[in-house]
């Protein structure tokens, strides 16, 4: 139900209402983000302990600077802990691993669900305690659990030596295995509950036609809830240099440069020793990345929109 | 969730089970062990780190919540902030913030899909645009505003970060509202309310499930987050916070699995008791984006 605003008392609520939230988003929304844009054509002077603006030739150095820490993995600027590494692959293979690994192996997991197949609640909750338990918490138990514990039972079953998960040569494969293990549970949750709406009928005609459960699954259950699946990828696009890949709940500021994502790049930046002169290179790294992050969002947004499973 | 027939087992579904099998008992298998390391004591689990404890002891229990440390620099001085006190720093912010955070997204959507103008369909183009818009890094930004406007390291002022409305729960909430019948509002009119009385006295507790719901999901949220409290909260340590810094503790009482693990259930012992009490609200059938029709 909507109703216009008829007199002077519903303008008063509707401002008093609104009025604390939306000055939270101009402050923390608006001006963050348009500070953060004047910021990357900034430098800080230690002298004055404030930000200057660049001038003349100097106008683009921030971006230069960004641009030689893409383009050079072992470059790090003056009062940079680290330098980038490979955290812009590794943030796009996360990426890349959430579409072919993490999404389809939730959609499958939820269709068992949704099913209700043999211990469906069951696995409902357990898929979903990760989501509540706290990274620190999982990371914890499973940091001594692949370093020790795992190692030593494989060590007696097979008979030879295991050596733990957490070794140079299998740590980012570590990494990149806790990362699909801890997070597609959530997902599971909304793609279930959405699957759940889907008429009976529609399901019961595709059993009288004599699909079977596969068929069932990629024909049918698929397409009714695209819809839901084209935003979790529209949205997990906007996420992709954000993500730290739980690496500072694993090393906190000590990961190795080769095994760093770009979220976690970031992170490591602002909570190493005084972070206050590396704001105006963080700033316009954080702007290059929004500009390579926005085509890949649009054009993620135009695959989900023309690819239509319905229609194929 | 609806009830689906039974049918017989087959290839692709016996995959899934093994697949689930398998990832849930990883998941149970880790608990269990975490849950039996934190009963050994040291010894015991230096000669023994795989199987069940040999005597088990609540030491490592007694020694985190008496001595769980973290040490700040305040003043030029190095201070120990103790249990009680991350308990209460983490319970100002977990209880605050998730009162704002699911609060903020009501009012808004509420405003949005209730009162017809042109600011309510900004509003709610703005939190569905800003859902798509992939701005990295606001942190040194953010970090200059929040150092100018005095939030920096105060407990109370750092509340007003959860005040944002953006996000999944706004649309939740505004579609909650839009299906609210009009019967309610022109009943409320005949009895004199003002459009205070019909949102907080008739409207929200229409509501008051899914809000509860989103508090709680905000306050396990904010339970677990030790990022935050970490940058923005450097000596308002939350007990989040000091399970994260005592995994790198070295003390003679605290360092070591057994210790590590006692913490890790005591993190974990509230939201796992919220989850089941309010499993069926927090799990019930949530859906985004809807099917095709």
């Amino acid at each position: 139900m909507k109703k216009g605003i008829k007199n002077k008392m519903q303008w008063v609520f509707y401002v008093s209402m609104v009025a604390i939230p939306l000055l939270h988003f101009i402050l923390f929304y608006v001006y963050v983000n348009l500070n953060s844009i004047l910021l990357a054509f900034k430098t800080y002077d230690a002298s004055i302990s404030d930000f200057v603006w660049n001038k003349g030739g100097e106008m683009f150095d921030n971006f230069k600077t960004v641009i030689k820490m893409f383009s050079d993995p072992s470059y790090a600027p003056t009062d940079f802990s680290v330098a980038m590494g490979n955290s812009f692959r590794n943030s796009v293979l996360i990426q890349v691993l959430g579409w072919v690994i993490r999404s389809p192996l939730a959609w499958a997991f939820s269709w068992y669900v949704y099913k209700q197949k043999f211990g469906a609640n069951a696995f409902r909750v357990i898929l979903y305690l990760p989501q509540i338990i706290s990274s620190v918490t999982m990371v914890t138990m499973f940091v001594p659990v692949m370093d020790l514990v795992v190692p030593n039972m494989l060590s007696e079953l097979f008979g030879t030596d295991v050596t733990s998960f957490f070794s140079y040569e299998k740590e980012f494969g570590t990494y990149l295995f806790y990362y699909i293990w801890a997070s597609f549970g959530g997902s599971v949750l909304i793609y279930s509950g959405t699957m759940s709406s889907i008429s009976d009928s529609i399901i019961e005609a595709g059993q009288v036609d004599g699909v079977t459960p596969i068929q069932e699954f990629l024909k049918i259950v698929l397409p009714m809830i695209w819809p839901t699946i084209a935003t979790f990828l529209v949205v997990g696009c906007a996420d992709m240099f954000t993500d730290q890949m739980n690496l500072f709940t694993f090393n906190r500021t000590d990961t190795e440069a080769e095994f760093s994502t770009v979220g976690y790049f970031l992170y490591r930046q602002m909570v190493q020793g005084n972070p206050t002169s590396r704001f105006p290179i963080l700033s316009a790294m954080g702007l290059c990345l929004t500009v390579i992050a926005m085509p890949v969002v649009l054009l993620m947004r135009w695959f989900t929109s023309k690819v239509n499973p319905m229609e194929n | 969730m609806k009830a689906k027939k039974k049918s017989k087992m087959d290839v692709f579904t016996l995959i899934l089970m093994i697949f689930l099998i398998t990832y849930a008992l990883s998941i149970l298998f880790m608990l269990a062990w975490g849950a039996m390391t934190s009963f050994k004591s040291i010894n015991n689990f230096d000669l023994d780190g795989v199987g069940f404890p040999t005597e088990f002891t609540f030491e490592n229990y007694a020694n985190v919540i008496t001595n769980l440390p973290y040490t700040i620099q305040k003043y030029g001085k190095e201070i120990t902030v103790d249990f009680g006190t991350q308990l209460y720093n983490t319970l100002v912010t977990v209880v605050g913030g998730a009162l704002l955070a699911t609060l903020s997204p009501c009012i808004m959507a509420y405003c949005s899909a209730i009162y017809k103008c042109k600011f309510s369909s900004l509003i709610y183009w703005v939190v569905l645009t800003t859902m798509m818009l992939p701005i990295v890094s606001g942190y040194a930004s953010e970090m200059q505003l929040v150092r100018g406007i005095g939030m920096y390291d105060n407990l109370y002022a750092s509340l007003i970060f959860k005040l944002s409305f953006l996000g999944m729960y706004f649309l939740v909430f505004h579609a909650a509202f839009k299906n609210v019948g009009k019967e309610y509002f022109e009943a409320a009119k005949i009895d004199g309310a003002n459009d205070y009385v019909i949102f907080f006295r008739i409207i929200l507790p229409l509501v008051r499930n899914m809000f509860f719901t989103i508090f709680l999901l905000k306050f396990i949220l904010f339970w677990n987050d030790y990022q935050t409290p970490l940058l923005y909260l450097p000596t308002h340590p939350t007990l989040s916070l000091g399970a994260y810094d005592l995994r790198t503790n070295t003390s003679a009482t605290l360092a070591g699995e057994p210790a590590q693990m006692a913490i890790c259930m005591i993190m974990m012992i509230p939201v796992l008791v919220l989850f089941i009490s309010f499993r069926k609200m927090i799990m019930g059938n949530i859906s985004m984006g809807g099917v095709k029709e």
